[in-house]
């Protein structure tokens, strides 16, 4: 088993990602991220990114406020596990912007999603870095045109009692008083659906 | 209208994940944030039940982050498993995700499962099928295995190769619950090493290394498949993958060593991904391909390895150490030339690299360096301000590491013993308060103060002031076990013996621990003897007066050990106090002037000769073993013919039996008494071997018979199944003991005579061990370059050495795996249990496919039966018609058949064919003729 775990850790010690290969009981986990917490919270930056405990060795790094950090059997590579942690934060980077923390948080299933493809079952699964994203913009389009297409289906029983739309026929754009451009208004509509964000908090 | 607008999209917009980590994030205190989880995760209960999938999905969401920061959700496992089914593939994903955080082997939802992963996996959407086979990876169980395993075989040869890949590397999860799975799949993932897409080879690379990692003769076949994707390849991730998989492979297949090493080679040289060519080092290293003439390779990898510690990261250097740490072992001579590197890292301010480098330190010390090491890491434990203390498991492990390169090959390296035991008396002063790692640095006390006779009244001054120290006492006590030995039976060298004596008996008791307390014990008289008891100083008054102090002293500290709850010091003191005791009045009885010089003979005769007789010589472990038999002794020959019981007793059994039950319960009390007579029986038995006195006092030694004597006639009274001695026996038995009886070894051809025999009066022969072995070889050690000629003494054992230093080597070698890999045997939870894969092989027959034969061959003859029975029903219609009136023919008929049949069994077959058909016909008869009896009757 390649990778047995990935856990994002913030400096603070707070838990931002935790994804396990191994099938473990809540118990076990808690208590491997409890260890493995305090492990890597007091090593100093001079230090080197590995760490053994119990049978399995710990490979980490810091990058900016998050230590990415990736549990591995006791003969694996730790240099390539490294490569692995830079790949996926890459792979953040590219997809949030310019990833920062916040994002982790309040998106935390898309960072799920992304690792689930570039991890299967611990083994990496894709080793071209433009796939990846591929994988996740095809999935992200696919979800987002059903939510176009429920949002709409929604709300029309009562886009036809509002006064002064009850001619609208559900085609063509959506003309809601007091907003500028009908588009606005379904995508801020769609960002509150997933669940993003971003446009609030850094807008 | 508003306000129904509101009402009706309600569900729309209730707490989303966005709002409840912003609550979350929102609470200041622990408290708080609890409060406001709980209501968060009640309000879920009620979500997930909602009808409304987009509210479901959303509460799925929402527990599953909860799930992360620890909160329960596998209440929620059906409702994930709703949401999973769900058809639109945003709620499908959460649902999926919530399922992959939460399902555990335990979750009894996943036998639901089953057929909405089979649609998922059938679907035509390709990303439906990629998120079902992500989500199997993680909540695979048997069942799921052995129900999916079909499906995914099929995708694995998918149009999309984003779904092949997939597919292929979740088989690897499949395997582990499901091993049957290999035998069937591994043709495909044969194939799929030549699939034309990269990102599926380099998935089957994958997962056939780990399925080789645990059982890889299996996988020997696909050697050269890999092996081209090795020599074509340019995917540094695939190949890191597949040289991993070459070294699981090497070790068992010698002839890949010559194939592989070229090209790996040809990759060290060339590649500048660092990771790849630590990857091939390694491949080398652990695939036993490095053996100890392989000069060239070794050379070539450690010079490589080098790079590594030229570069500032600490990564590579940390990673290095841990190759060197395996070269090493084969390779020391060329892993030494770089030891200035190493010797570098043993300071650097990374914890976790200077241990793997103290770790290989020890192996490059010499003669030249080990002074200088030793003080390096003796710096390091020394702490220079009071924040900066070494975690103590460091520490400990540092110690280990001086006490492991100074100790290694009987002191090999070291020169200067004065040296040595300065070192450890550091040692010990520097590790105050460090658990346990006193025991270690004592024991090497001991160890030097034993073997080397130059260094020896050093080593015991140095015991002297351990324990006259009190510091010591309380701050690393388990020193003193040894220190307390060495001053005893070296008590010779001691300057000062009565300090040291007063030192020892003025502990109260209770503040060493039990074993200390013993080696104490014991080591009083030892001291005390050679204070006491040396004829240099003249008896004088005031002289028997300082020794009546200090003896009166003694016996007071052996009468509070007396009552020790420990059995061992109970023991000793309880012994050595009766002496002290005699002696005390053997000196009061003394003139009280300077009339008589001579000393109590009880001091200068018997104290003395209590111990310094032999002196002390290190024995091998193996010694005993080595022993040879003596001629003439066969130890499996009875020597003591087995009792004979008489069979007329049986009738008397019953009335025994009832005795015997009364008695154990009177005499339960009793049995503990000799329970603890067993155990100081034992503790006796050990002494007399620690104390290698010469003969005890002939009194004693008679009282103690006959002490031991009424105890066994004792025990056998109370025992019903020994026949009681008359007391005629016991006086004739009495009598020939002081006969001194070699007539009463009767013949065994009396079994009662022998039950009556007296044991103490069987004489104890002398076992010469010299006259009928080699003899005890007592080798001084020979050592090449060392300067200042040290004598070592070395093990003594039976036989040539160098079948021990052989046994020895082996033994080292075996243990150094070992010591890292004793803990792995235990259970861990980061293991993954592939105990099904490890035993898998695929060449064995099929047990599956014998099942299959098996039922095969009884269909066949149920089908049979069948036909048989049809035609038997054929005929009996054409029976009813004739049988009634024929029967008493018919009757004769079978069983002139029957005679028949039996005739044609011992037969030679001849004609099989035509005796089937005969035999069909005559037993569609025989079911015939029964059916038609049944019916009449």
């Amino acid at each position: 088993m390649a990778v047995q775990y990935v856990i994002l850790l913030s400096r603070q010690g707070k838990v931002r990602l935790a994804k396990w290969f191994l099938t473990l009981s809540l118990k076990e986990k808690s208590k491997i991220v409890k260890d493995v917490s305090t492990l890597v919270l007091g090593r100093r930056t001079k230090m080197c990114n590995f760490l053994e405990y119990k049978e399995s060795k710990v490979v980490y790094r810091r990058y900016a406020s998050l230590f990415f950090i990736a549990g591995i059997d006791s003969t694996d590579n730790e240099l390539i596990t490294l490569e692995i942690i830079h790949r996926y934060v890459e792979q953040m980077d590219r997809y949030y912007g310019n990833v920062c923390e916040l994002d982790i948080i309040f998106n935390f299933q898309k960072a799920y999603y992304i690792l689930d493809e570039l991890l299967l079952a611990g083994e990496i699964q894709e080793s071209s870095k433009r796939d990846v994203l591929r994988r996740i913009s095809q999935q992200d389009a696919l979800e987002e045109a059903e939510g176009d297409e429920e949002k709409f289906s929604r709300l029309m029983p009562y886009i036809s009692q509002i006064p002064g739309l009850s001619s609208y026929d559900g085609s063509g754009p959506l003309p809601v008083p007091g907003s500028g451009s009908s588009s606005t208004s379904f995508s801020s509509a769609r960002a509150s659906r997933v669940g993003s964000g971003r446009d609030v908090y850094y807008g | 209208m508003s306000t129904q607008l509101k009402k009706a999209a309600a569900p729309l917009f209730k707490k989303s994940l966005h709002d409840l980590i912003r609550g979350i994030r929102a609470c200041n205190d622990n408290e708080a944030t609890d409060k406001f989880i709980r209501s968060a995760i009640s309000e879920c209960r009620q979500e997930v039940l909602s009808q409304d999938m987009d509210v479901k999905s959303m509460a799925v969401l929402k527990l599953a982050y909860l799930q992360m920061h620890g909160h329960d959700m596998t209440w929620a496992s059906f409702n994930v498993l709703e949401v999973m089914s769900s058809s639109k593939f945003a709620q499908k994903r959460i649902g999926y995700l919530a399922a992959m955080q939460s399902f555990g082997a335990d979750t009894d939802v996943l036998m639901l499962a089953t057929n909405m992963l089979k649609k998922d996996l059938a679907s035509s959407n390709h990303l439906d099928v990629a998120l079902a086979i992500s989500g199997l990876s993680n909540i695979v169980s048997p069942s799921l295995a052995r129900d999916l395993a079909e499906d995914l075989l099929k995708m694995m040869n998918h149009s999309k190769p984003y779904v092949r890949k997939k597919a292929v590397l979740v088989m690897y999860k499949i395997f582990l619950q499901y091993p049957e799975a290999l035998r069937t799949s591994f043709p495909r993932l044969r194939e799929k090493l030549e699939d034309p897409e990269i990102a599926v080879v380099s998935a089957t690379v994958n997962v056939i290394c780990e399925l080789a990692k645990k059982h890889p003769k299996n996988y020997l076949p696909l050697a050269p498949q890999l092996f081209n994707i090795l020599t074509t390849s340019s995917n540094n991730w695939m190949l890191i993958k597949i040289i991993k998989l070459f070294a699981s492979l090497a070790p068992i297949e010698p002839r890949l060593k010559a194939k592989l090493i070229p090209p790996i080679t040809n990759i060290i040289q060339t590649t500048t991904a660092m990771s790849l060519l630590y990857e091939c080092i390694n491949c080398i290293v652990s695939g036993g391909m490095l053996s100890k003439d392989d000069e060239q390779l070794a050379t070539m990898c450690v010079g490589k390895l080098r790079i590594f510690f030229e570069e500032t990261d600490q990564n590579l250097k940390f990673v290095g150490l841990l190759a060197y740490n395996k070269i090493v072992l084969t390779h020391p001579l060329l892993v030494a030339q770089n030891a200035d590197v190493i010797m570098d890292c043993m300071d650097d301010p990374d914890l976790s690299i200077r241990e793997r480098a103290v770790e290989l330190v020890v192996y490059l010390v010499n003669t030249d360096t080990l002074f200088e090491v030793v003080k390096r890491l003796m710096l390091q434990l020394i702490p220079q301000t009071r924040d900066q203390v070494l975690p103590e498991h460091y520490r400990i492990e540092v110690v280990r590491r001086i006490l492991n390169m100074c100790s290694k090959d009987t002191y090999a390296n070291v020169t200067n013993f004065e040296w040595y035991v300065a070192v450890l008396v550091d040692l010990a002063k520097i590790t105050e308060g460090v658990k346990d790692i006193g025991a270690e640095i004592g024991a090497e006390l001991q160890n030097v103060a034993v073997r080397v006779r130059s260094v020896r009244d050093n080593a015991v001054g140095a015991a002297a002031r351990m324990v006259t120290d009190k510091d010591v006492m309380i701050k690393n006590p388990r020193v003193l076990k040894y220190a307390g030995w060495v001053v005893g039976e070296y008590a010779l060298y001691l300057d000062n013996p009565e300090s040291i004596l007063d030192a020892m008996s003025s502990i109260k008791p209770q503040t060493l621990s039990h074993d200390t307390e013993a080696v104490y014990i014991q080591a009083i008289p030892k001291i005390y003897s050679q204070y006491a008891g040396t004829d240099r100083i003249p008896w004088t008054y005031s002289r028997a007066q300082e020794v009546l102090r200090l003896t009166e002293n003694i016996v007071v500290y052996l009468e509070k050990c007396s009552t020790s709850m420990d059995i061992e010091v109970q023991e000793r003191s309880v012994e050595f106090l009766e002496l002290f005791r005699l002696i005390a009045l053997a000196i009061k009885d003394r003139p009280n002037d300077d009339s008589d010089l001579t000393s109590p003979a009880l001091i200068s005769q018997v104290m003395t000769s209590m111990f310094n007789i032999w002196e002390l010589n290190p024995v091998s472990a193996k010694a005993q073993k080595r022993i040879p038999v003596p001629e003439g002794l066969d130890l499996d020959e009875e020597f003591n013919q087995p009792a004979v019981y008489s069979e007329s007793e049986d009738e008397e059994e019953t009335l025994l039996r009832e005795l015997v039950m009364k008695q154990q319960e009177q005499n339960s009390a009793k049995n503990v008494n000799s329970a603890a007579a067993s155990v100081s029986v034992k503790a006796k038995s050990k002494k007399s071997r620690t104390t290698r006195s010469g003969t005890p006092s002939e009194s004693e030694d008679e009282e103690e018979m006959e002490r031991r004597r009424q105890e066994r006639r004792r025990r056998q009274a109370e025992d019903p199944f020994y026949i009681l001695e008359s007391d005629k026996v016991v006086s004739k038995s009495r009598k020939s003991r002081r006969n001194s009886s070699a007539s009463e070894l009767s013949g065994p051809d009396d079994p009662m005579k022998n039950e009556k025999l007296d044991i103490d009066s069987i004489p104890i022969m002398k076992l010469e061990i010299a006259s009928i072995a080699a003899p005890v070889t007592k080798k001084k050690a020979k050592r090449r370059n060392q300067p200042a000629h040290v004598d070592i003494a070395k093990e003594e054992t039976f036989g040539d050495d160098e079948a021990v230093s052989g046994v020895d080597v082996d033994e080292i070698a075996q243990r150094r795996p070992s010591a890292r890999g004793a803990s792995t045997q235990k259970k861990s939870i980061l293991r993954v249990d592939a105990r099904g894969l490890e035993n898998y092989d695929l060449d064995s027959p099929d047990e599956d496919e014998a099942d299959k034969q098996e039922v095969e061959r009884f269909k066949a003859e149920i089908l049979e039966a069948r036909q048989k029975a049809a035609k038997a029903a054929e005929e009996e219609v054409m029976a009813t018609h004739i049988v009634v009136k024929k029967k008493k023919k018919k009757a004769k008929v079978v069983k002139k058949v029957k005679k028949r049949e039996e005739t044609d069994e011992t037969k030679p077959k001849k004609e099989p064919a035509e005796k089937k058909e005969e035999n069909i016909e005559e037993k569609a008869d025989e079911n015939g003729e029964k059916n038609v009896e049944a019916q009449e009757a």
